[in-house]
This record gives C-alpha cells, structure tokens and sequence, in this order.
C-alpha cells in the first residue's frame, strides 16, 4: 500500500537530475501497472479479511457475550478448546463426512467421465443435468432433501419400503445422519468433477490408446494402467477442491439437522460447532477460540495435500498438466 | 463399443441424470400440494393443483420480485468486478516477473486457508464503521476480488497466453494496461465465461453473509426473503416449497441459458493449457 | 495501433482504478469521512419483529395511527437474537423498538442498552398482565427491559375421536381427571397402547423433560445467576423421561428438528394419528390445524398431567439508540393493549398474556378444528395458574444439553446414567469456561 501515494504521479517522467537517477527512477516505477493490477485484491482482503481474522484472534483471548464488556482470559479458552471433547468429535464427524462423500463422489464421477466420453448422443443434456445441482442454493436444497429423509413421511423410505429395504431412521442414527449428509455433497458435487474428469479425458493423447490396443490391453486394464494415471492431475485438482469445500460443511447439516447436529451430535460438523457457540450460545471469545482451531486443521489438511501433490516430478495442482 | 454395451452405458447415464434430476421434481410437487399432502403417506408423488395458489401465497407474504432485483443486482455487479479484477490480476501475475511476485502469489495462495467466514462479527463492526450495514455494497465490494479465481485464472492464462503474442504486442507499442485489453483478455474468454457463471452462482446462493448484514426487510435478497418465510412458531411448508420452487427457476433458467457455453468452455479449455 | 485517444482513455481507467483502490486503503485506516447512524432508519421510529412474531393487521392500523412518529416496521429474516446481538455490538442500525424472546434475561446485563419502561410509566399498566409474565421482562433489580407480548402455556392436546373409539375418557374434563400427574399420564399410555399398538401418547423424552421443567417454579440458577446447589428437580425431570422411554410410550421424534425446531416426522404423525397426544404450548396449534387439516374436529385440549407451566412468549423492548423512547412507548403500550392481543391471537395464535383478552368474545367462541371446544378458556385457566420462574442466559444451552443426552439414550441406546453425568459434566465445564461457577 505504500505504492499508493504514488498514484498521481504523471506517467511522462519529469526532466531527470541526472541520467543514473532517472534511470533508477524509472525502474522504480517500471512495475507500478503490475502492482496496481493485482492490488485490489490484496487490499481487499487486508481490508476484509485479515482484519477481521486478526481481530477474531484478539477475540479468542476474551469473554464476550457479544454485547457487555469483553473480558481478558488469556489462553483460558485454547486450553478448554484442547480438553472440548465436543471439538474433537466435529473434527472426527467433518473428516467422516468428507471420506463418506468423497469417495463414491469420485467413483461415480469417474464413471460418468468415462460413459459421456464414449460417443452417445444427447450428451449435452446430460452433462447439463449433470451439473444443475451444483448451480442450485444449497439452503434450498437442503430443505428438500429434509422432506426426502424425513424418517416417518418420507420419499426416500417409501421407495425402500417398496423394495422391502426397511425404515432407515436417516435423521436419527448417526452414522444414517452422516449418511444423508454425504449423499446430499455427492448429489451437488458430483456432476461438477464428473464435467472436469471428462475434460481431463478428452485432452489425453489417442497415440498412447492406439499403443496400449496395439498391444491387446483390454478396457479395464487400459483405465488403470493408462486413464488413472494420465488423470492424476485433474483427479489431485479435484480431491483439493473437496477438501476445501469438505472441511467447511455447514449448510447441508444445519438445514437438516439444526444448530446442535442432530442426536449423537452425528451432523455436528467443525464449522457448526463454531457457528452455534459463536452465535446460538452468543459465545463469541470461545467461538473465535473454535475458529482458530478450524484454522490449524485447514493449514494441516493443507500441508497433507501439498505433500501429496508435490511429486518429485514437479506435478503441480495446476491443470495445465493435464493438457500435455 | 459394443451396441449392448453403448446401450448399458446409455442406460446407466440416463438413470443417473434422472435421480440427480429428482429432487427438482420433488421440490416442484411439494410446491404444487397443499402441507397437509406434503405429509400424507404414502406420499403424493404426483403434481396437485396448487401450485399457483401457494405461489400467489409466497408472493403476498414477502417481496419476491424486489429481492429478486436485489439479488440480481449484486450478482452481476459482483461478477463483473470479479471477472475484471481477477483477470487482470491472473493476467499479471501468469505473465509478468516483478519484484515480489513470487511472495505476494504465494501470499494469495495461503489466503485459501484463512477462515475468512468465521470472521462474521469484525466483519460486521466493520461494515458498520463504512455505513454500508443494510447496503448491497456490503455484499458486493468484500467479493469484488478473490483469490480462487485470481489463481485458477492465472493457470490458465500461464498456458494460454504465448510469450510470443505478447512480445509482438510489445512491438506494437502496447503499453500493460492495452495488452491486458486487447490481447489477453479475448484470449481469456472461455476461462472468463466459466468464472462468470461460477461467480454469479456464488453471489447468487450466498446465504450467511446477507443474513448478518442486510438488516431493512426492504432491501434484502432472494435467500433472506425465503427465510422469512418460515415463521415464529408456524412454518407452511408447501408456501415454503412454492419460494424454494421460484427462487431456485431464475438460476435455473440462467444456467440453461448459458449451459453449453459454460460448460463447452470448461470441456474446451478450462483444465487446460 | 496505438493513438493519443487511446492512450489518454486508458490512464483514465487505469487512474479511476487506482484512486478507487486508495481510497479503500484510507477507509481501511479508518480514515473515512462518513460514520454510522445508530438506529436503523434515522429520523423514523423502526419496529423489529419475525414473521408471524405479531399480527399484520395491528401493525398496519398502528403504521397509520403513529405516522405522526414516522413509525415503521421491520420484519427480520432469519435468527432475530442475532440481527440483534450484531447491531448492538456494532452499536449501529439499532432498531427503536425490538421484539425480543423468552431468552430476554440474557440482556440484563447489559440494560443499558435499552431502556427502563419503568422510567416511561410502564408500571402504572402492569396489572392489565399476567404478574408472572410481567415480572419475566424485568431484571432482578427491577429494571422492566421487556413489555409483555405473549405467553406459552402447556395444555394436554389429544385424539378425541381415538380416545374415544378406544373406550377411554375423551371429554376434556374427563381425560384432565384421569391424568392429573405424570405418573398417571404413563400408565393411562400403557392401557391406550395396549389397545391400539403402534401409536404414542409421547412425542420424545425431550417433551417430558421441557414441560416437566416448565412446571417448576426454579429452574436452573436463582434471579442473582448463582447456579443452585439443589438441582433435585432436574433430575426428578430426567428420570420422568427416562421412564417414559423404557416403559415404551415414546415415539422418538426428537431427531429430525428442522432449523426452526419444527419436525416433520411429527406432522406426517399426526395426520396418520400415530401421535394420539401431545403437551405442548399453545403455539402449536396453528401447526398441527396447518399440517394436518383434514384432522379437523378430532382433537381436544385439556389441562396437562403435572400442573401448569409455560414454554415460549416474547416481549417488546426500546432500545437506548432510540430518541424518543416516550413516543415508542406509546407505540408499544398501544400494540399490546388487550384489544391487539386479542389480533395477535386470532390472526396468528399468540396467547394474550393480558388477562382481560381471555373473555374476549371472539377467542372464546367455540373451535371447530377442536370439536366445537371453547380452547381458550382452557389455555388461560393454566396460565392463570403459572408461577413466575427465573429464566437465565444459560437456561436454553442447559436445556438443550440434557435433551441431547436423552435423545442419545432414546436414539442412540446410551446408558441412562452415564448421559447424566456426561450432560452434567459438560453443563459445569460450560458454566466454568463463561465465568459462572468458580
């Protein structure tokens, strides 16, 4: 920000002192389109969003209701955070949700790659059906889908009951809980992965297929010898993508399930947990204390990825690989 | 392949899109019966007639069609500010070494981990402080810019952009700034439709944010008057599936719209270089 | 390819970008020009409320009868304790006037943000309400923060029609005669559901253990927020709907809460008559005529098994922000005068806690959605009969933490007694964190 003062300095340079001072001159001010293109972000975000998530850090030090005066606790509230069973079980519910949606979000999506990729018809209206969930408002949905695993009236039990499947309590038990949250990431999710798997598909190189049938690879062990392997990239791209957004279920739980998680807590996701200390319990210290948890957690998952994405063979997130 | 298994695959593909498609139609019988139908069993699965009755419900219990402008309001503004700003930054940053350019990419990369929505009460105090409580401003200027489509943006320009043409747009005599224009953004097109849609539908879900800062029942969005919907003690759920019904078909329609373009440009370009 | 115009043209943009992106900087620095008003709409006297939170009838005849204050309202969307808590710590957009719930006495510590209705004359029409109810908006040392709005008082709503057809008691007075406590209550469900399997007289132990509350003249801490030492009736009430679990009578609906805190197993249950009763406040009674209509005329209400309690009721409050509290008292002191009560309870099932709203021709008329049965003359028999009880910051989150443990146990098969030592546990790790217990 200290670029900005600068901003009405006159492009033309003035008359130079001398030659070396203008030469000096000009290559400091060489680089001010570039600094001004990507400020606004960056100011942006100081303004938006480090101030407030340093002032959150501030917070975590205090008693707030969030009305009366603060009161300094010091480390009070990250000591009860380490001790919070309540905590742990969010973050162990979080993860348990995102490997529960995860993996057959990738599978299926994988598969439906794989099945748009062949030559049929009518392909552009599937990938659109496909893809809608992902463009609809989850709250909406999320209301729905409530009417959908609605354990006494419906439409999901029904349809089991017509199979003689039984009643899944799917608001009740918790691992069913889990479950229906789950589904509903796979349903929103899914046909986006399953748009970018397809463009990873098409951008391999036919040469290595001609080569792999040329020397009778059949279908099955071509995709895992050659298809999985290519798509690494795109399939890394992906599985960062769900961990960010995996890590930060809120809605889907707190439509279906309310601010406490359902029974067992089974829906009780980190970020819920913050929200209803932070704003049910008007806990705002111990809230922002939760924050700052969900932070180290981030920065870890984080850091696991980097480690997994970082092959010796600089193969980077960046899709670009995909291409080549 | 083989026909059978053309067909098998077929087959599966259409099942699938017909069970993602589902819910949609369930919304949509939900919002066509009255609440008493809703909890019938077994349930009704069929559209009832009360489709325009329930609307009409809707509409004369919140302000559809001003929130409806609202929302429409900060999702283009939003978008368009997004679609500048971070492709100007992609821009700069895919094709331009300065001092600092490395830290300050690194810097954006690690705002991806910042919680920045557990921040909502700074935030608010914050908006406070600028008068802005109650404002769309307050919505769009936080999302002008950010960090995920600055850097998938600059992915995809690092590829897409040969240093070539912009050493010839050089010669030319292009200062940054026309290169940005005429150069790199008609190249940028397909990455920037795909931001687009992927902004505006952000912009257009966004629920937590507006909840805490428009306050005025006048100037609310979509997703706020929805929530309105659901009352003190007494929630009419088919009223509430008819809002849910309208407020999703906009989107809809814009998605339908724009679909094969955004969705051929992430097939064509978007992943890759 | 390029030309002067262009040129110019182009520093131009780059120019309105740059000062745009500076002046943020300085906004940021908390250099900015323009500060915040305090009240939402200045110059206007606003009102908060939730939808359905008071009738639309009033507040549109109470727009016309205050232009003169330049009175408006507000509807909230959303949670309206934190669009409220928001703008009180952003000390800015404050409403004037704000509804406010049955967690008010988590604003007592901070009265100074509003104001003291006493101060205004509030006391001089303090006996045209319940004393309970009045005494429920004001602080302990008598700081009056809340004017009354509604009250909540629990009745025992059941199946006529099932009742009946069972050969059981169905008149109200009949059924209230043989279930006047719990106890009795269970055992009458064991004989109904002997007779008729798959139903329940019991929604889920988390009902038993509200209402039992809700009968108790202490809760949870005295009126100076010391926790009590003797918590015997919590455990009383934890037992009550532990046994009502084992000895079958709940139907365990506690698991799918909406958002709002409705269920909508219950209202599938009760338009196929496997819920046959319920204690519930009087606000459910516009939920069970909207989600299941074609019971019209089948149910009945009666006094509940235990004694009488209440559960929900809100109050109006002014906020400090607000210039001229004397004209928002006028305009609160008229909305809740007994004659718009009497609008609240009809156009939207607020229970009028004014008493002289109980003889109100047009509530006491007869129901037909309860079989012709005058229902008002029930509900405020019972809220006559309610004692005033404390209600602290903490009473919900303690509430909620022994239900979550009994829905563990009714949904998730935990041991009894380790779901009261882990509800108790977590309730004083809770107290002690914030402050309360030492």
């Amino acid at each position: 920000m200290t670029a900005i003062p600068g901003v009405d300095a006159p492009p033309a340079r003035p008359a130079p002192p001398s030659p070396s001072d203008a030469a000096r001159r000009r290559r400091r001010w060489r680089h001010l389109p570039q600094y001004a293109a990507i400020s606004p972000f960056f100011v942006l975000f100081a303004v938006f969003g480090l101030y407030p998530v340093l002032y959150s850090l501030y917070l975590a030090l205090q008693r707030w209701d969030g009305v009366g005066p603060k009161k300094f606790v010091g480390l009070e509230n990250f000591r009860y955070l380490l001790t919070d069973g309540q905590f742990w079980d969010s973050i162990g519910n979080t993860l348990l949700i995102w490997v529960m949606s995860t993996v057959p979000m990738t599978v299926l999506a994988l598969l439906i790659a794989l099945g748009l990729n062949s030559s049929i018809r009518f392909k552009g209206a599937l990938r659109i059906a496909y893809f809608m969930p992902n463009v609809t408002s989850i709250v909406a949905m999320s209301l729905v889908f409530g009417s959908i695993f609605s354990g006494e009236f419906g439409i999901l039990n029904w349809f089991l009951g017509l199979f003689g499947l039984g009643h899944v309590p799917w608001l009740a038990d918790p691992w069913a809980i889990r479950s229906a949250i789950a589904i509903m990431i796979v349903w929103r999710w899914t046909g986006y992965n399953a748009i970018i798997f397809l463009t990873g598909l098409q951008a391999l190189p036919t040469d290595v297929y001609e080569a792999a049938r040329i020397d009778g690879a059949g279908p099955v062990q071509t995709f895992f010898r050659i298809t999985l392997p290519l798509l690494r990239p795109v399939l890394l791209f992906s599985l960062v993508m769900s961990a960010i957004g995996g890590l930060q279920t809120f809605t889907e739980s707190q439509v279906l399930l309310g601010d406490r998680g359902g029974p067992g807590a089974a829906g009780m996701t980190m970020v819920l947990y913050f929200y209803g200390t932070a704003f049910a319990d008007n806990d705002f210290g111990y809230g922002a204390a939760i924050a700052w948890g969900i932070f180290v957690v981030v920065v870890l998952f984080a850091i696991l990825n980097w480690r997994l994405v970082q092959r010796p063979d600089r193969g980077q997130v960046t899709t670009e690989e995909g291409g080549r | 392949m083989s026909t059978r298994g053309r067909i098998l695959t077929y087959a599966a593909l259409v099942i699938g899109a017909l069970i993602t498609l589902f819910p949609y139609y369930w919304l949509s019988v939900m919002a066509s019966n009255t609440t008493a139908d809703i909890y019938a069993a077994p349930p009704k699965l069929v559209y009832g007639g009360q489709l325009f009755h329930n609307i009409g419900e809707v509409f004369s219990k919140i302000d559809f069609f001003g929130s409806l402008l609202n929302t429409m309001v900060v999702a283009v503004v939003t978008t368009l500010a997004v679609l500048f700003f971070d492709s100007l930054a992609a821009f700069t940053f895919a094709k331009y070494t300065f001092p600092g350019s490395k830290a300050l990419f690194g810097i954006l990369l690690a705002t991806f981990v910042v919680p920045t929505q557990l921040a909502a009460i700074p935030q608010f105090s914050l908006m406070a402080h600028f008068g802005w409580v109650g404002s769309l401003k307050a919505l769009i200027v936080p999302a002008a810019a950010n960090a995920f489509g600055i850097f998938w943006m600059r992915q995809y320009a690092a590829g897409a952009l040969p240093d070539e043409l912009l050493e010839a747009a050089r010669i030319d005599g292009c200062g940054f700034f026309r290169t940005y224009l005429n150069v790199a953004l008609p190249v940028l097109r397909p990455a920037l439709a795909f931001l687009g849609i992927f902004t505006f539908v952000n912009a257009w879900n966004d629920f937590l944010w507006p909840l805490v800062v428009l306050i005025d029942s006048h100037h609310i969005t979509l997703q706020l008057a929805l929530a309105q919907l659901n009352g003190l003690y007494v929630t009419d759920y088919s009223v509430v599936m008819a809002g849910t019904l309208v407020a999703v078909v906009p989107l809809v329609i814009v998605f339908l719209l724009g679909a094969r373009h955004f969705i051929r440009n992430i097939a064509s370009g978007a992943l890759k270089g | 390819m390029v030309s002067a115009s262009e040129g110019s043209s182009m520093t131009l943009t780059r120019r309105r970008l740059l000062t745009g992106a500076a002046a943020l900087g300085t906004t940021a620095l908390g250099a900015s020009a323009c500060s915040s008003p305090a009240t939402a709409n200045p110059g206007r006297l606003t009102l908060w409320y939730t939808y359905n939170g008071l009738s639309e009838h009033v507040l549109k005849e109470a727009g016309k009868r205050f232009a003169a204050d330049r009175f408006v309202t507000s509807q909230v969307s959303g949670d309206l304790t934190q669009r409220l808590l928001a703008a009180l710590a952003g000390r800015a957009y404050l409403p004037d006037i704000t509804m406010i719930g049955d967690n008010i006495s988590r604003y007592f510590a901070d009265s100074d943000r509003f104001v003291d209705l006493n101060r205004l004359g509030a006391r001089k029409l303090a006996d045209r309400y319940l004393p309970w109810k009045w005494q429920a908006g004001a602080s302990p040392d008598g700081f009056q923060l809340g004017f009354p709005i509604d009250v909540g008082p629990a009745a025992l709503y059941y199946r006529h029609d099932i009742f009946e057809g069972a050969g059981f008691p169905s008149e109200p007075d009949d059924v209230a005669a043989a279930v006047p406590t719990w106890e009795k209550y269970f055992a009458f469900g064991e004989r109904l559901r002997k007779k008729l399997p798959g139903r329940y007289l019991i929604t889920d132990t988390k009902t038993v253990f509200t209402y039992s509350m809700a009968q108790e003249p202490k809760k949870y801490f005295d009126p100076h927020n010391h926790y009590l030492d003797d918590q015997s009736h919590v455990r009383l009430a934890w037992d009550r709907s532990v046994e009502a679990f084992h000895r079958r009578l709940t139907a365990g609906y506690a698991g799918s809460q909406s958002v709002n805190g409705q269920s909508v197993d219950r209202h599938a249950a009760w338009n196929t008559g496997r819920e046959l009763s319920l204690v519930n406040a009087s606000w459910i009674t516009g939920e069970i005529k909207q989600s299941a209509p074609r019971t019209a005329g089948k149910w009945r209400v009666c006094a509940p098994p235990g004694g009488p309690g209440n559960q929900g009721g809100s109050f109006l409050a002014i906020t400090s922000a607000c210039p001229h509290p004397e004209a928002a008292f006028e305009i609160v002191s008229w909305l809740q005068d007994p004659a718009n009560q009497t609008w609240d309870y009809l156009d939207i099932g607020l229970f009028p806690s004014s008493p002289a709203a109980f003889t109100d021709k047009r509530l006491t008329a007869p129901d037909p959605f309860f079989g012709g049965q005058s229902t008002v003359e029930v509900f405020a028999s019972i809220a006559k009969r309610v004692r005033y009880a404390y209600f602290s910051p903490w009473d919900i989150t303690i509430s909620d933490t022994y239900t979550d443990e009994l829905t563990n146990v009714e949904l998730g098969g935990k041991d009894p007694e380790r779901a009261w030592h882990d509800a108790r546990t977590r309730i004083e790790r809770l107290l002690r964190r914030q402050g309360v217990l030492s």
